[in-house]
């Protein structure tokens, strides 16, 4: 660990009011009560904001966010206590409610604390340190007024940023003692265009676990880039069409359209649904999911990234998960509960959204590899078909694998063009049929703007998603134009 | 001792004085925020205790407690705002927040719009609304609960398999709201609730769904052999799809998908959307924007009900009143900031609506079964694909076909497409079904026609 993370750590558990030796304590005296495994999670999140709409900077707050979650763990079960006192009296009441869990004999005792080395994805620290708050103002301000600028049928522009910094510690019975600071920020330019009685709206974002300042380099570069692009969307939708209903060829263009593969495969290898039995992909490793054009891989360790964890919520450093090789299913996505009941190994994917919820397997950037065809050749081959470039998001029901998700952008293709922009729709499949229906894989992967939460029971975390151009064959577009 | 012994006694309950407990801390805050300066602040104190039990294959799977108290302040130095929310709660974290919301207030620009609501519009009467039925936690009926949901669920058919399983959970809230004109008001409230979720499988694949109850009373809520046993009815009536042709239909939302028909059309008249001018009903007061037979009522202050409120967010009292009436916008929906900005008076919308009754000329569920004739019953719908601006709708959903006025197969995987516009205009019948579950008293409604896309 180094000096200034090691400072980082002490200063957590000061303000916790609590010693290592807390922790220590907690940790055994749970395990006396006859437990397979103890955890303790303490967090320290501080986040800003700043907003500006209708031409005014009119909006900030500030939040802190702490506590400690006490999980114990006893064959399938598990206890679960969690307060924002932070003092040794509360972690104790928190320890004793999670061991009532304990219904049977387990001699299992606490391992000796030892931090296991990883590689960091990110500089800790706080992300907004070195930008003032007249840096911040003005930023939102001279970003309105360029936007504005850009074309005069701009009829509202909104302009946020936000940056957080989330401590968290993480001590367990099996051993765990791993500390990990991570840097969130995000910009995010929406605009509402209106010509004669239509009005539509672009929104572009950008985010990840880097510098605010990022944002206000080279005279604010990379975001006047953003406003361009939300003006662009929003003045293309401008003169769109009804978008056509029924089952068609679709292209997904790169980067943000991965939202497919998070829904329509990620949320099925989570080790949670494989465990339970819940997923359409249950039981079938080895077996072809997919076609054999699709490599999809969940990779946590991309510098600066928005999904990236140098480690996970319970403390495994993140990694580079294969999930479907060459069409072949090849593994799930595990944390460390799921993954010891089913005999495999945590793949540094337990994350939690805060100390106040339980570890779950989620994603964290979730990509399809790049193929070779041509993206320019993908679209000519299709004689009609739709064409989809940015999306609001996506469901899923993993049971019965059906996925939705919506787009903000799309154009009718037509013999191998480009041609009308159609109204936002649904598109909905389920994946063995759509992963398979995949014919060609650009040469063109990008990864998300980093922009990406994703939500499951309730709990909301950061994530990211890419693909290079794909056509599917076969999917439902759900337009109003039967 | 029992360990579960041990952990009921360690969960503290609300005692009677929480409620000036946490009004003494909105004081601190509002006396702080002064004292730095503030012209006018206002601040919330919230606490909540939840126990949640569940329970998978027959056995107890998780029990978790949780306990919490968060402050949030809002300070105003001429007219420039400044918010600040922590878990924190220790002394010190009262001046540091506010010293936060402080700074961020010197920063911000001035909007005359700021500012604490006009003081004749704050709440002075506050009934009583029977919110708070506290009871000591009792893990063991919990546990009972949880594993007789789950047990009824997995005894339901035998095509039913071991899912997520199901859960019973109580939770005990105290939030406290105050600002520097001397209004302050206490808000108690508990909420029980029961859920199950069954997967049923059948050669055709795998459908799952669920059931789920809450009430401020644990007497009121379903029974939890009733919640498990209706998990797994509606799982199992939902296998072995069959495709339908794409096209134009009549479609019928039940009365459970029937409330997310209509909060678009509150979203739409809501301030927030309307001053960002992101709504297709731009300027739609006293205005036809819906069937006439559409009545929405809203009554705020009936009992026993979780979504029933004195005040809005900002304080401002709220009021019985016909939102929609016959199809016209009879008012939008405001808080004190979107008012100002539309140069409108606040309606006490502050935070969104409390409970919502469609008023109108119900028919029989099977009479309006048979007016459809043929089409689509959703009983299900999945992802949000509504856009505001354009009032363009289009969902994922689920549910069953109807032929000659009688349910025929279950029908997954389409999406169902319109404009909320036309929506609106093309209701054509409201079944006595009704339900209150949540905010809207509804029953199903019946739409006159959308696109349905299906492979």
């Amino acid at each position: 660990m180094s000096d200034s993370t090691a400072q980082s750590r002490q200063a957590l558990l000061e303000q916790a009011e609590l010693t290592d030796q807390d922790l220590a304590l907690n940790v055994s005296d749970m395990m006396n009560r006859q437990l397979d495994d103890a955890e303790l999670f303490i967090q320290h999140n501080r986040s800003e904001a700043w907003a500006l709409e209708d031409g005014k900077v009119k909006d900030g707050s500030f939040s802190v966010s702490q506590g400690v979650g006490v999980r114990a763990i006893t064959g399938e079960k598990t206890g679960f206590a969690h307060t924002n006192e932070l003092n040794d009296r509360a972690l104790r009441k928190a320890c004793t409610m999670a061991a009532s869990i304990a219904d049977r004999g387990s001699n299992r005792r606490a391992e000796t604390p030892e931090e296991v080395l990883f590689r960091r994805l990110y500089a800790g620290g706080d992300p907004t340190a070195g930008v003032t708050n007249d840096d911040k103002v003005r930023f939102l301000s001279e970003l309105d007024h360029f936007t504005r600028s850009l074309d005069p049928r701009i009829a509202e522009v909104s302009v946020s940023i936000r940056g957080s910094t989330d401590r968290v510690l993480v001590y367990g019975s099996d051993g765990t003692n791993q500390f990990d600071d991570r840097p969130l920020v995000n910009c995010r330019i929406h605009v509402i265009v209106k010509d004669g009685d239509r009005a539509e709206s672009g929104t572009e974002g950008s985010g990840g676990r880097y510098p605010l300042d990022t944002f206000f380099l080279d005279d604010f570069a990379t975001t006047k880039e953003m406003a361009r692009e939300a003006v662009r969307m929003a003045v293309t939708k401008l003169d769109s069409v009804p978008a056509p209903a029924g089952e068609m060829p679709v292209v997904l263009g790169p980067g943000w359209a991965g939202v497919l593969l998070h829904e329509a495969v990620g949320h099925g290898l989570e080790g949670d649904c494989e465990r339970k039995h819940t997923s359409c992909f249950a039981g079938k490793v080895g077996e072809k999911v997919a076609s054999e054009l699709c490599t999809v891989v969940d990779d946590a360790t991309l510098e600066h990234r928005r999904g990236s964890l140098s480690i996970d919520d319970e403390g495994t450093p993140g990694q580079r998960t294969v999930l479907i090789e060459d069409g072949i299913l090849r593994g799930f996505m595990w944390d460390k509960h799921n993954a010891i009941l089913t005999g495999n190994q945590s793949t540094g994917n337990g994350r939690r959204e805060s100390f106040a919820s339980l570890t779950i397997p989620r994603m964290t950037n979730t990509f399809m590899l790049a193929g070779e065809s041509d993206p320019e050749d993908i679209v000519r081959s299709v004689t009609k078909g739709v064409y989809c470039s940015a999306f609001s998001g996506g469901q899923v029901d993993p049971s019965s694998g059906r996925f939705v998700f919506a787009t903000t952008e799309a154009y009718l293709i037509e013999d191998g063009k480009l041609t009308s922009p159609i109204h936002g729709c649904m598109l909905t499949g389920y994946p063995w049929e759509v992963m398979n229906s995949i014919t060609m894989v650009g040469s063109d992967f990008a990864l998300d703007p980093g922009v990406g939460t994703c939500g499951k029971q309730g709990q909301g975390v950061p994530v990211g998603v890419g693909q290079p151009t794909i056509k599917v064959e076969q999917i439902t577009v759900g337009g109003t134009s039967a | 001792m029992t360990s579960d012994t041990a952990a009921s006694d360690a969960i503290e309950l609300h005692d009677e004085n929480v409620a000036t407990e946490l009004s003494v801390l909105v004081e601190q805050l509002l006396d702080e925020a002064k004292k730095q300066g503030a012209h006018e602040s206002s601040a919330t104190v919230s606490d909540s205790i939840s126990v949640e039990v569940s329970a998978r294959e027959r056995d107890i799977e998780n029990i978790a407690y949780e306990q919490g108290r968060a402050f949030r302040v809002t300070v105003y130095v001429n007219q420039r705002e400044g918010t600040a929310v922590t878990s924190d709660v220790t002394d010190a974290a009262i001046r540091d927040t506010v010293a936060q919301a402080m700074s961020i207030a010197r920063y911000t620009e001035a909007d005359p719009c700021n500012g604490l609501p006009d003081p004749d519009r704050l709440a002075t009467e506050f009934q009583n609304l029977e919110q708070s039925f506290p009871q000591p936690v009792d893990i063991e009926q919990l546990k009972v609960d949880a594993l007789l949901a789950d047990t009824t669920t997995l005894d339901y058919d035998p095509r039913i398999m071991p899912a997520h399983g199901a859960s019973a959970s109580q939770t005990e809230t105290c939030a406290v709201r105050g600002n520097s004109l001397g209004f302050l008001s206490a808000n108690r409230y508990t909420v029980y609730g029961r859920s199950a979720t069954a997967l049923a499988r059948s050669d055709s694949g795998m459908q799952t769904d669920y059931w789920y109850d809450q009430n401020c009373q644990s007497e009121c809520v379903e029974s939890a052999d009733f919640i498990g046993r209706k998990a797994a009815e509606r799982a199992i009536l939902r296998l072995d799809p069959k495709p339908i042709d794409t096209g134009t239909y009549p479609v019928m939302y039940d009365r459970w998908t029937a409330p997310s028909l209509l909060s678009p059309l509150l979203d739409a008249i809501s301030g927030g959307t309307l001053y960002r001018q992101e709504s297709y009903l731009q300027d739609s007061l006293n205005t036809q924007v819906a069937t006439k037979s559409l009545s929405l009522r809203e009554y705020p202050h009936i009992h026993k009900r979780i979504q029933s409120r004195n005040c809005d967010a900002d304080g401002v009292s709220t009021t019985e009143h016909t939102i929609i009436g016959d199809g016209v916008v009879n008012t939008y929906l405001l808080g004190t900031y979107s008012a100002r900005r539309l140069e409108l008076a606040s309606t006490g919308h502050a935070g969104g609506v409390t409970n919502v009754h469609v008023e109108t000329e119900f028919t029989p569920i099977d009479e309006l079964l048979k007016e459809m004739k043929r089409g689509l019953l959703v009983t299900s719908l999945i992802g949000s694909g509504t856009n505001l601006v354009t009032g363009d709708y289009s969902c994922g959903a689920a549910g069953f076909w109807i032929e000659d006025g009688e349910i025929a197969y279950p029908v997954d995987n389409v999406t169902i497409a319109s404009n909320l516009d036309l929506m609106y205009r093309g209701i054509v019948g409201f079944g006595d079904d009704t339900q209150d579950r949540g905010t809207f008293k509804t029953g199903s409604i019946l739409v006159d026609s959308m696109t349905v896309a299906s492979n």
